[in-house]
């Protein structure tokens, strides 16, 4: 369990979540296993936006702190699979290095499928 | 220090998404042995050459799929993927300089076809830049 990030307060519905907040580890942490936030930085995307094109995914939200609650650390839009976590593979936790390896043969099924919002 | 700094300049949201939510997927269902024998793929993998970050990932790449490339992503060009499956766009971390984030180029056009990771924030400006829904803002 994890505490409720500040930032998850100022969205919508964000004032009514628990304190904490259970997560799935993908990756390790600072060496002490303390602090969070250890560069090279992750991202998310703002979980409405693949509802704003075709042939878009969330496949996992990730906890985060700048944004909201929900916002999307793994997701696809036509050939594009956007991996948001920030380790490299020796710093990923076990079932991490098993997600990626499966996001990486989940992306290969989609050749030739272009990105409905490039410009 | 650093991450206060790029939210603040820039309006774009660095985050280290260091643990997900629990919300399996069925699309990436299906599981990797990762003691299994290579997975029969093609991976070409783009980051910053000679780094430990691209070492660790290609090392890693080569343990699981039957073949693995590597290169520049300063000097990515999107005709250089074929011949294989999957390309990975990835780098070191970002520089701010002068209220701008910094990286490679990665020139991507909008009639890149190829099965793409991007990984990080490196990633999420690459979709930025080509305006998908997986990047920034």
């Amino acid at each position: 369990m994890w505490e409720t990030p500040s930032s998850y307060r100022r969205y919508p519905g964000g004032d009514h979540l628990p304190d904490k907040l259970k997560v799935w580890r993908v990756q390790r942490q600072a060496q002490d296993g303390k602090a969070r936030m250890v560069p090279p930085y992750g991202a998310v995307a703002k979980p409405w936006k693949p509802s704003e094109a075709p042939d878009t995914e969330i496949l996992v939200a990730g906890y985060n702190t700048g944004k909201m609650d929900g916002a999307v650390a793994v997701g696809r839009e036509g050939n594009f699979l956007q991996w948001g976590f920030s380790a490299p593979p020796s710093k990923m936790t076990e079932a991490g290095r098993v997600f990626f390896l499966n996001s990486v043969c989940y992306i290969a099924k989609f050749p030739g499928k272009g990105p409905a919002s490039a410009k | 220090m650093r991450m206060a700094a790029l939210t603040r300049w820039i309006g774009f949201y660095l985050i280290l998404a260091a643990g997900a939510v629990f919300v399996p997927s069925t699309s990436v269902a299906g599981g990797v042995d990762t003691a299994s024998p290579k997975i029969d793929l093609r991976v070409i993998y783009y980051g910053h050459p000679q780094s430990s970050r691209a070492r660790d990932f290609v090392g890693f790449l080569e343990k699981h799929f039957s073949k693995v490339g590597q290169g520049d992503l300063d000097t990515f060009r999107e005709s250089e993927g074929a011949g294989y499956d999957v390309t990975i766009l990835d780098y070191d971390e970002v520089k701010v300089v002068t209220n701008y984030i910094q990286m490679p180029k990665a020139i991507v056009s909008k009639q890149y076809r190829r099965p793409t990771v991007t990984i990080g924030a490196t990633g999420a400006l690459v979709c930025e830049r080509l305006g998908l829904k997986t990047g920034y803002l």
